[in-house]
């Protein structure tokens, strides 16, 4: 089953949780926000799979890092496109390995965030 | 009297004559009887013997027999004048008439008035030659009879003999004063031998012991008779004398007097208490002037004479040297002079023993010093060598070791103030068998609750000193067996324990301790551990310095990048919903979007601040990481120039730019964007309403990047200073930033392997020049 309506946000800041979920809900998307990688495996374990995924790498506790290991070996969840929130700017180099469809840097460019949900959204 | 009269009486005469010359009469009561006999035997009036003086060349009257009148006559007396002189010289006997005889004519009146008419003149000859001649003065005229010539001539010989005797006389005694002379002579070159002797084994004599030694001995050898020769000297209270050497005499004899008295009532103790030698010619003489010494037990063959002379040291008596004698002694001047050279030279030597003494403990204490300041130099270089201050505090530990110390402790205080904690780092040892057990004593720190010397000497700040320990008492109160087994068994004989004091702190303490009983700290070597402990301190200090300026500085890094990690989160918040404002207004009321443009610069602002901050932390922390591609230089400054468009308009500042078509290279695009932006950022901040020339060019495969503004200049002073962090020109109130641009712009393009300069003047305007490699193959 897949929504094309809904995005699930991984972020662990309160704030940023809020923005986006504003920004996207202003674009007409469905968003669900959790707070660290394991909250966002409890949620994909009780709702359909989100169209989308916007990844907070930091997190403390269950990071994003540990959340992709996780996602990638679960074959329900693995095809579900990950959008990468990360405080480094060479995050296409460094974090090849996460092969996530999409790197967005922190501060977030509004309308880099908007094109790459569209695209996979 | 007539001729034959004489006979019967003459040979008693003769023999009475011949036993006055036997005995010894001199020739004064001799010559005049033979003077007598010889006048009577030829019926003369007078007689007078006269002898040849050689220095004269004449002959004088020696004795006579007869009237004054005419003994005294003034007859010629020179050689070969008149009878007498001619007698003299022809060995023959002479009358001369004095009537008739020319040779007395100048007489003739007076010796006939006196009623003498002829002078017979006898020579008395010697063994080898005349001596002198017999002048007898005659009444008559007619020549005697040869029987009276003989006669006459017989007393002649006899008076020879006297004269000659008397000659031999002469002769023997001066002979016996020669050779007294001669024996007098040889005493004065043996004694000159000896003291010659005595000065050559005093010059080897070294110590004071040593002298007095070789002064016995050579006294003893070089006096005669001497039984025997002793040496004292006046110990140190100036009262007690002591036998410092002595030779002869009885085995063991000067036992009783190693020590006694200055005032004992003894020989030797008045000639050093008086400062006069003392000469004491007989055994009589001893006992009568000082009675009460004790003399039972000396056997008195040996002590009839005694002799006791002073020695002196810079004029001063500093003791005697004595002799005992088998024999009485007149003690004469040159026998005196003797003695009291001996004792001269015996001060001498004691003399320039003392001062070799104190040359050699001047030249030790000197090389001692030296070593100890080797030793703080040393120490100096390796603890300013390293600031990883508990290894270097063990080596300078070490340093004391062997000059100054046997071990060596160091404690410090750690987190002063309330709880203070005390730590032992260092405890090392000369003799590297005891390394393991000094190193036992690590585990005991200062304890506050035990008042131990090291305790002592952090709290009062004041050097702890104990040259003598009796017991264990290092820390004093050692209630623990074990510590007090380690210390008994590492040897504690002396210590002293000096604070380690920097800028007022204490930090510690440093203690130094000796082993050995017979080798305890002193006064002198105080300042050297006190100096040594200075330099301790002041190394442990600096190393705490830099290692609480290097953790603060760290710690500050640490917060820049966390404080730019956090302002980060709220950021992107905020850049979100700015830009979703700015968005969302299909129709936007001009007045609310021109708030919300402000407001998103603001969010801009703050932004590009947090990324400044980032920067830094990771400039700072080694993390600049380049991501190079091509890039045209020339399109990428002007890029930035438009993307700064707003800025520089309102700064008023319009960029010519001249350049070549294309310039590319191989850099990080991102990051030299933000090396021009900074640039002519920094010319509108500080060249404001004046142009601002931008030109490029490539120039021997340098790439070439030229920002030249024209506005307050840079001094000299200042334009090394600029591309230091967190540094300004002019100060912070008036432009804002972190003042890092030009700091973060050097950065990048030195990371490029570039450099980038600056040419200014205060007044002149700046110009900035950045160079970056070419890759010289083409692209």
């Amino acid at each position: 089953m897949s929504n094309d309506d809904v995005i699930l946000v991984v972020e662990d800041d309160y704030d940023i949780r809020d923005a986006l979920s504003d920004i996207l809900e202003d674009e007409g998307y469905g968003v669900f926000c959790v707070e660290n990688g394991r909250e966002a495996l409890e949620w994909l374990g009780e709702h359909p799979a989100p169209a989308l995924i916007l990844l907070d790498l930091m997190m403390p506790g269950f990071d994003g890092f540990r959340f992709r290991e996780v996602q990638r070996a679960d074959p329900a969840l693995a095809r579900i496109p990950v959008v990468v929130l990360t405080a480094d700017r060479r995050a296409h180099e460094h974090q090849a390995d996460l092969e996530a469809a999409g790197y967005l840097t922190k501060p977030v460019d509004l309308d880099e965030l908007l094109d790459v949900v569209r695209r996979l959204a | 009297m007539t001729p034959g009269a004489r006979t019967e009486v003459e040979p008693a005469r003769l023999a009475a004559l011949l036993e006055a010359l036997a005995t010894e009469r001199g020739i004064e009561e001799v010559l005049p009887r033979i003077a007598r006999a010889a006048a009577e035997a030829v019926g003369a009036l007078a007689g007078v013997v006269l002898g040849y003086d050689e220095g004269l060349e004449a002959l004088t009257s020696l004795q006579a027999f007869g009237p004054p009148e005419l003994v005294d006559c003034p007859v010629a007396r020179r050689r070969g004048q008149g009878p007498c002189g001619l007698a003299f010289e022809t060995h023959r006997p002479q009358l001369a008439a004095v009537e008739s005889d020319p040779l007395l004519a100048e007489r003739r009146e007076r010796l006939l008035a006196l009623g003498v008419h002829s002078i017979l003149a006898l020579p008395i000859l010697g063994t080898n030659g005349p001596l002198g001649v017999l002048s007898l003065s005659r009444p008559s005229a007619d020549p005697p009879t040869s029987e009276a010539v003989t006669r006459a001539s017989l007393f002649a010989h006899l008076a020879a003999l006297a004269l000659e005797r008397e000659r031999l006389s002469e002769r023997a005694r001066q002979a016996a004063v020669e050779s007294a002379d001669i024996h007098s002579a040889l005493q004065k070159a043996r004694r000159l031998a000896s003291l010659q002797a005595v000065t050559a084994s005093l010059a080897e004599a070294l110590t004071v012991d040593e002298v007095a030694q070789v002064v016995a001995v050579q006294g003893y050898e070089a006096v005669t008779e001497a039984s025997a020769c002793f040496l004292v000297l006046l110990e140190a209270d100036g009262e007690t004398l002591r036998v410092a050497a002595s030779r002869g005499g009885r085995p063991g004899g000067f036992e009783r007097w190693r020590r006694f008295g200055l005032g004992a009532g003894t020989p030797v103790g008045a000639a050093v208490r008086t400062d006069r030698a003392v000469w004491l010619r007989s055994y009589e003489e001893i006992v009568a002037a000082y009675p009460e010494l004790p003399l039972g037990d000396v056997s008195r063959s040996n002590l009839e004479a005694f002799a006791a002379v002073p020695i002196h040291q810079e004029n001063r008596p500093v003791g005697a040297l004595a002799f005992t004698f088998r024999t009485h002694k007149a003690f004469d001047a040159e026998k005196r002079d003797f003695l009291l050279t001996l004792g001269r030279l015996a001060g001498q030597a004691m003399e320039r023993a003392r001062l070799y003494d104190e040359e050699r403990r001047r030249r030790l204490d000197a090389e001692a010093s030296r070593r100890r300041m080797q030793m703080l130099a040393d120490a100096g270089i390796v603890l300013a060598s390293s600031l990883d201050w508990e290894d270097t505090v063990v080596r300078a530990a070490r340093f004391a070791l062997g000059v100054l110390a046997d071990w060596c402790l160091v404690d410090v205080v750690e987190n002063g103030g309330e709880s203070p904690v005390y730590r032992r780092v260092a405890a090392v040892h000369a003799d590297p068998a005891q390394a393991e057990r000094v190193r036992e004593l690590l585990r005991f720190p200062p304890d506050p609750s035990r008042p131990t010397a090291v305790f002592e000497a952090m709290r009062t700040g004041r050097t702890q000193l104990h040259f003598e320990v009796s017991a264990p008492g290092l820390d004093a109160d050692v209630s623990d067996h074990a510590h007090a087994e380690v210390i008994r068994r590492l040897g504690l004989a002396s210590f002293i324990s000096t604070p380690l004091v920097a800028r007022g702190r204490t930090l510690g303490a440093m203690s130094f301790a000796r082993s050995r009983p017979d080798h305890r700290f002193v006064e002198a070597d105080v300042p050297f551990a006190e100096e040594l402990a200075r330099r301790v301190a002041l190394a442990l200090e600096n190393a705490r310095l830099f290692e609480d300026a290097t953790r603060a500085v760290r710690a500050r890094d640490e917060f820049l990048s966390i404080a730019g990690h956090e302002l980060r989160t709220p950021l992107t918040a905020l850049q979100l919903q700015i830009q979703s404002l700015r968005r969302s207004e299909a129709a936007p009321d001009p007045r609310r979007a021109a708030r919300i443009e402000k407001v998103a610069h603001h969010g801009a602002r703050l932004s590009a601040l947090v990324d400044e901050l980032l920067d830094i932390s990771q400039i700072t922390a080694g993390h600049l990481e380049l991501v190079p591609s091509e890039v045209d230089l020339v399109a990428l400054c002007r890029s930035a120039i438009e993307r700064d468009a707003a800025p520089l308009e309102r700064a008023g500042c319009e960029v010519r730019v001249e350049a070549p078509a294309r310039l590319v290279g191989r850099w990080d695009a991102g990051r030299l964007g933000q090396v021009v932006h900074n640039l002519l950022i920094n010319a509108a901040k500080y060249a404001p309403g004046q142009p601002i020339d931008l030109r490029i060019e490539a120039h021997e495969g340098e790439a070439h990047l030229v920002v030249r503004d024209r506005g307050m200049g840079i001094a000299a002073e200042d334009q090394a200073r600029i591309f230091k962090r967190f540094e300004r020109a002019v100060s912070t109130r008036h432009f804002g930033g972190f003042g890092v641009g030009l700091w973060i712009a050097r950065e990048v393009v030195e990371a490029h392997g570039g450099r980038i300069e600056v040419e200014s003047g205060t007044g002149r305007g700046a110009t900035f020049t950045v160079r970056l490699p070419l890759p010289t193959e083409s692209p």
